[in-house]
Formats: structure tokens, sequence, C-alpha cells
């Protein structure tokens, strides 16, 4: 067996205390510029209630799956095997103690806690294990992961507290974006997570209530298997308005998440307020259907891809809240350089020369644009962008829904611009379950040689082995310009400076244990 | 007055079922899957083929109405697609916000408008009235979002005076709930208090020139008198049957201003409804809607009639 982590000072789970610090970032009230977020010196105090601001409700019948709603709830009520570090991006172990691969990588096994107990009063078992992940598997649960879990034959508890998987591909490293999303849930209960009359986990907070699209209530849980939380509750108000939910900031609640790059100018130079920077986000993608004319043509591809200028969207767009990226995935992910995370930079005279190449000079560009959050205003400088170098853009903006139904049935037409979440998950998850990447993709890319690098990626055992694969897999996938990542924007969020300790791990979810207020 | 109420009924009724038929089938035709939004954007066809067949929205629109519309017959309402709880249940946590929110705002336009309106009707003179009438154009022409967002700026943020978000119900804390509704009330009923002050004014000058009026001052009846008993009363029927119409626009106009005051009452949940295409709960709401506006404009139909001999003859 090749052992891949091990309880350690790196991996160790002797407290969730250290496992997440350093998740989010601070932005001074005036400029975005980041920065760890500083524990309040002196001893954390107990009690008080955490009352937090968010533009989605919670939707406990989709808590296996990626929600942003679920985002500052999912991992308080319930706990996850590991979770994935937001400095290192690696797994670290919360439910789960010890983990093991056999050498082939088919066979993996994990050890979890012995004196974990549901908020019912339960004790968690292997079974509960077992039971999560093959619920991950069901469609009408609606994870993300499910073409992972797919791929597993067994999943088999092999002792009270061992859980065994075997799969035909290698398992790990993939394994711990599935952890990382299939929070540990309550056979018994399960079904009372479908309207949120019985949400049942074993995290250091206790659902008390839900108003749905309204607001949620945590109390704390005393029984936690760890130290008890120091908040005594936690409150989660869903104001849909943008802009509203960052007035609620004035008194009603002490922290607003999501905020809009736009509505966090109105707490710059505010002495009590702190902007803040959290790891996960959004990818903004512009996708190309390969097998529409002239777009079947990768001259004109790469073109566009030279033909943006990522700066300004992050400077006009953003206010200067986003990363100018080429690739997928967060740029601590194994492999990455600054190479493939800047292939693309802002080079009209390349891409008119590209242009001129492809024989495309003054080629009609269709564009279906996402009418989701900042996608119309980027469009925007997008259009302006095409045209500068001889192209003609006709954009198409798509209300929300209407977009994510032609999305799923890969119907988008010659070119699109979405928005993807779920940063922070490996590169090799990502190319399955991100559905500008996925098989049956809207740009209909599929080519043999694209499978074969997802598969030796995902086959990858080891870090060099990975990060070699994952090169050759992104110079692939960004010389055939099926889809262009624009920027990445990471969630703004804004708190009264009284809330301390705040965690997030890399995927964005905030992990509340820690937290305290200095009132 | 019973033969009026009965004639009434009727129209009532087919009001109500063609409503219904619009709520069931106005969701559908706007694009659009709910069991896209259960499943997420990331869903693949497969997972919203599977959750589509949970929510029973693979079934032919035809079984789904007769399903809903023998429902709500029996006093069933449904479920919400997204949070599986009783759309009743949903609308009832929500309704009280609203209620208070549009009781609040309809006082504050009867009061207001009257004033203003009998102010208005009453001021002859140039300067005053050049004053009174640029007050109602401008009233007039302020949308309530824009109102609020001024008073939000005005009072919440640079005085501090009241609240800008969120709500206390005035039933568990009289005091603390009305500061919380007097913005929100505020920004609801001035367009609408202006409208009525406007109509108010309109035919006050009109009853002016009747010949009941001229009589009147001819008789030598007090200017006073004449104002109050012969131009006002006779000018009120025009602002009764006005402000029916308007409590439906105040309605309308909570939804806009909820969301700026981050109240969650059921212009909320209207909206996020539609936006996550929850069909049984718009559907209800659109239904809910349209029986308020109806009973409210019956209501002021029947008032109207009391005050009005001529009305309740013609029927």
């Amino acid at each position: 067996m090749t052992q891949i982590c091990k309880k350690g000072p790196r991996f160790g789970v002797a407290s969730r205390r250290s496992i997440l610090k350093s998740g989010a970032a601070i932005l001074s009230a005036a400029v975005l510029a980041t920065t760890s977020v500083q524990a309040q010196e002196g001893t954390p105090k107990d009690g008080g209630t955490l009352r937090i601001a968010q533009t989605a409700d919670i939707q406990p019948n989709n808590i296996l799956a990626g929600r942003g709603g679920n985002n500052p709830f999912r991992h308080n009520v319930f706990d996850s095997l590991t979770v994935l570090d937001s400095e290192t991006g690696q797994p670290r172990g919360v439910l789960a103690t010890d983990w093991s691969s056999s050498d082939d990588g088919l066979t993996f096994t994990v050890q979890i806690r012995d004196d974990v107990t549901f908020h019912s009063g339960r004790p968690m078992t292997a079974e509960d294990v077992v039971y999560t992940l093959e619920q991950v598997a069901v469609p009408t649960n609606s994870s993300q992961m499910k073409p992972l879990v797919d791929e597993w034959i067994s999943i088999e508890a092999t002792g009270d507290y061992e859980v065994t998987i075997t799969s035909e591909t290698p398992i790990a490293p993939r394994v711990f974006d599935v952890f990382q999303l299939a929070v540990i849930v309550d056979r018994e209960t399960f079904g009372g997570l479908q309207d949120g009359s019985e949400v049942i986990g074993t995290g250091p907070f206790e659902f008390d209530s839900w108003s749905p699209g309204a607001s949620v209530r945590m109390t704390r849980n005393e029984d936690y298997w760890d130290d008890p939380a120091h908040l005594e509750a936690v409150e989660i108000n869903v104001i849909n308005d943008s802009t509203a939910m960052a007035n609620a900031l004035r008194g009603r609640v002490d922290m607003v998440l999501d905020l809009t790059p736009r509505d966090q100018v109105m707490f710059q130079g505010d002495p009590n307020i702190e902007i803040f920077n959290s790891p996960g986000g959004q990818f903004f993608p512009l996708g190309i259907d390969v097998t529409a004319e002239p777009f079947d043509n990768k001259a004109l591809r790469q073109a566009i891809g030279y033909a943006i200028d990522r700066e300004r969207i992050i400077d006009q767009v953003m206010s200067g809240a986003g990363e100018a990226a080429s690739v997928w995935w967060r740029s601590n992910e194994t492999g990455s350089t600054d190479e493939i995370n800047s292939y693309y930079s802002y080079d009209p005279d390349r891409a008119r020369a590209l242009i001129a190449e492809a024989g495309a000079e003054g080629t009609t560009v269709p564009i279906n644009v996402i009418g989701y959050g900042s996608v119309p205003a980027i469009y925007e400088i997008v259009q302006n962008n095409l045209r500068d170098v001889g192209l003609v853009p006709q954009g198409q903006i798509l209300e929300t829904a209407a977009f994510d139904q032609r999305q799923t049935a890969g119907d988008l037409g010659a070119s699109f611009m979405q928005i993807h979440g779920l940063q922070g998950f490996s590169a090799a998850t990502l190319v399955d379950a991100l559905p500008a990447l996925r098989t049956n993709n809207p740009s209909k890319f599929d080519p043999p040689r694209y499978e074969e690098l997802k598969l030796a990626l995902q086959s990858a055992q080891g870090e060099e082995a990975y990060a070699a694969a994952l090169q050759e897999l992104a110079n692939f996938m960004l010389d055939e310009a099926f889809s262009h990542v624009l920027i990445k924007a990471q969630p703004i969020g804004a708190k009264r400076v009284e809330v301390q300790d705040l965690e997030f791990d890399n995927t964005g979810f905030l992990h509340l244990a820690d937290t305290w207020l200095d009132d | 007055m019973l033969t009026f109420l009965a004639r009434r009924l009727p129209s009532v009724a087919l009001m109500l079922v063609v409503t219904a038929l619009i709520a069931f089938l106005l969701p559908r035709l706007g694009g659009g899957d709910p069991a896209q939004v259960v499943a997420g954007p990331d869903a693949t066809l497969a997972q919203v083929e599977a959750v589509r067949e949970q929510l029973g929205l693979d079934r032919p629109v035809l079984v789904q109405f007769g399903d809903w519309a023998g429902r709500i017959v029996t006093g069933d309402f449904g479920t919400s697609l997204i949070s599986n709880r009783p759309v009743a249940q949903l609308i009832a946590s929500r309704l009280s916000s609203t209620m208070e929110l549009a009781i609040a705002a309809t006082l504050l336009m009867i009061v207001m408008g009257l004033g203003l309106g009998i102010l208005a009707g009453s001021v002859r003179k140039g300067g005053s009235r050049a004053a009174i009438d640029g007050t109602l154009s401008v009233l007039l022409a302020t949308p309530p979002h824009v109102t609020g967002l001024i008073l939000i700026l005005i009072l919440g943020i640079s005085w501090r005076l009241l609240p800008i978000s969120g709500e206390v119900s005035v039933f568990d804390d009289p005091v603390t709930g009305l500061t919380y509704l007097i913005l929100p009330a505020f920004a609801l009923a001035l367009p609408q208090a202006a409208m009525i002050a406007r109509l108010i004014q309109a035919r006050m000058s009109q009853v002016r020139e009747e010949d009941f009026v001229d009589l009147a001052k001819a008789k030598g009846v007090p200017p006073r008198r004449i104002a109050i008993s012969h131009v006002l009363r006779n000018s009120l029927g025009t602002a009764v049957i006005v402000t029916g119409v308007r409590v439906g626009e105040i309605l309308a106009g909570a939804v806009v201003i909820e969301a700026i005051f981050a109240r969650q009452g059921l212009g909320t949940l209207a909206v996020s409804a539609i936006q996550s295409r929850d069909y049984e709960v718009v559907q209800i709401i659109v239904l809910f809607a349209v029986v308020i506006a109806v009973v409210v404009h019956f209501l002021s139909e029947i008032l109207l009639a009391a005050l009005d001999p001529r009305i309740r003859l013609d029927s």
C-alpha cells in the first residue's frame, strides 16, 4: 500500500482549530489588497449570535451538491471526512483520521473517528459514510461529484470505523473533492432534508429553524466531538437584492457575503467595516463551438483569446476584485505555472494576424450571454475588443434559467459566455464536472486526445506525475482554444470589525467553529 | 343593494376562473425549467430528467392543470418545487409582513391623498396653486423605488433616524415595528396619494361649476359650508373608487419596495419564486393577488353604491 496521506503535522486532525486558518483575506476598506485574516489579540470570547446576510437561500435538499447558498451553512451543521486547505489545496482530516491507497490506486481505505455523534444523539459509523457516498451517485441529489462516484465499483464498510472504496480507475486524488462536498448525513433522517424538516449532521452547530427564502438559525452543538464553537448561535438572513443586502450591514447584520464589486464601494473609508476576499468564487469563460463554421478554424478561436483585454474587465467591471486567467482551476493547483495561467494575454495585433491567417476578417460572432451577475457587463468589453480586431460580435442576453437549460442540453450556439463555480476543486475533477469542459460540453469539443489526457491526469499518482499530466492537458486545451477563461473572481464579503477568526476552505465554504464576536 | 351584489358576483367568479388558468399557464410560457433550477446549473441532462420525474413535471400540462385545479378546490395549495414546503405555509409566513406594509401605506395614501387633494382643490391663487401643482407632479412622476432610495439615503444613512433594512412585526413590538414601516410605507404611498389628490382637485373644480353650487351661493350659504357640504362631499365618490384601484397598485409596488428595504413579504417571495421557476408558488401568489384586488374593488363598488343612489338605481 502506498501511503498518500497520513495523520501528521501537516494533515493532522487533532483539532480543527489549526486546519483552516488563513482561508480568508481581508481587504482594507479603501484598497483591495489582500492580507491574511488576523485574529484579535486576546482570548476568544464565548457567546453571541453572528448575523449573516447573503443573496441566496440555503438548499437542504441539495446538501450533497455545490450550491452558493449552502456555503455558510453546510460545513457548520455537517462535517466532511476531509477539507481542502485554502493555502495548499491539499486535504486535511476532519472526520477522517487516516487514509491510504493501494499501489495501483484502485483501492482506497479511509479510517474515521470513533467518538462522533449526530445531533440526534446517534453515534456515527462507517455505515453512515457508505450511505452518504452512495447518495452522491443518486441523480436527484444533483451532486457535481456524481461522475466520479459512478466510476467506483464498490463502497463498503470494512469495519465499524473504516470504509473501503474500489474502482477500475485510480481513486485518489479526486476522492478528496468528493469528500469535500459530500458532508456526512444521517441515514435515518436523510429524507427530512427534502423540506428541511430534519437537518441532522455532526457539525459544531445544530440546525434550529428555517423560513425558506427568509432566514436560517443554527445553535451551538454543546456535545461536539471537538471543542464547542464560541458563538452561541448563527443567523443567516436571505436578502435577494444585492444592494439591500449590503445595506443590511448598517445595523441589521454583522457580515454580508457575495457583495458585488459595485456595492463594496459603499463601505470604503468606514473604520467599522472590513471588506474581505475569500477562496472559491467564479470563473467567467467564453466558449466556442468547434464544429460551427468558421469557428472550426483553430486560429480564429485563438485570435479571440488574444483579442480580449482581461485586465480591463477586472478594472472596469470587477473594481479590481478579480484575477486574469487562462485556465479553469485555482493557481495553487499542483502543476500550475505562470506560463499556463497567463497563456492568453491581451495582444490585438496577434489576434488580427491570426484572423487574417484564418481568412475570417469581418466574421460575425454570435454570442449567447447568461444574464447573470457581471456577465452582461463583461460582454460589453468583449464585444468592444472583438470589434477592435475586425470581428462583428452579435450578443444575445439570455435569462439565467433559459441559459442553464440550453447549457445542459449542450445547445448554446456558436459562442457563449458562461459563469461557473466550483473554484478550489482539483483540475482532475473539474474536467468532468464543469459544463464547459465535461463530455457533451456545449463547445462540442471531444477529440480522443482530450479524453486520453484527461484520463492521464485523473490516473496520475504522486505530485510529480500529476503536475506533468496537468501541464500537458492544459497546453492542449489552451492550444485548442475551445473555452477561454476570461477572469476568475473571488467572493467579496464585508464584516463588522468585531467579527473575529473567520475561516474559509479552498472552495470557499465557511467554517464558523472558531469565529467569535469581540463585542 | 342585494340585486346590485347579485349582478356583480358572476363576473367576479368568472374572473377568478380565468385568472386560475392564466396563473397556471403564464409561468410555463416564460421559458426556463424548475427541474433545471433544482438540479443546478452544472447538472447533466440525466440529472435534470431525474428531477423532472421526481417533481411530476414530465406529465402532460393538461394533467398537471387538472391535478392543480382539483387540489385548489379542496383547499390544498400544493408544495413548493424548490423548498418542498407547503405553499400555504410559505404564504402564511410572509403574509403579515406584506399586510402590515400595505395597510400602513394605504392609510398614509388616504390621509395624504385627501389632505393634498382638498388643499389643491381649495387653493385657487396663482403662486400657491402652482407650488401645489408642482409638488403633485413631482410626486406623481417619481416611482416608489426612487423615493425609497432617496429616503434611505437621507433618513437612513445620512441622518440615521430610521432603520433601512429588515422588519419587526408591529404585533411583537409596536413602536419598533412602526419605525421599520415608516420609510417603506411612505415610499409606497406618495405617488398613489398624489394620484388621489389630483383626482380630488379636478373633481372639486368640476363640482364648483355645477348649478347647485351657484344656487347655494345665491342663497347666501357661507363659503366654508359650500366647500365642505356641497363641493367636497360631491367630489369624494371619485376618491373612494380610485382608492380601491390604488390598493392594487400598492400591492404591486410592494414587490419592489420589499426588495429595497429587505423585507420578507409576499413580494420578495414572488420574485424569488419567479426567478427559480417555482410554479406552485407563483400560481398561488398570482391567484391570491387577483382575489385581493377583486375583493378590494368589489368592496369599493359597494361603498360607492352606498354613497351614490344613482349607482344602485342604474344596477
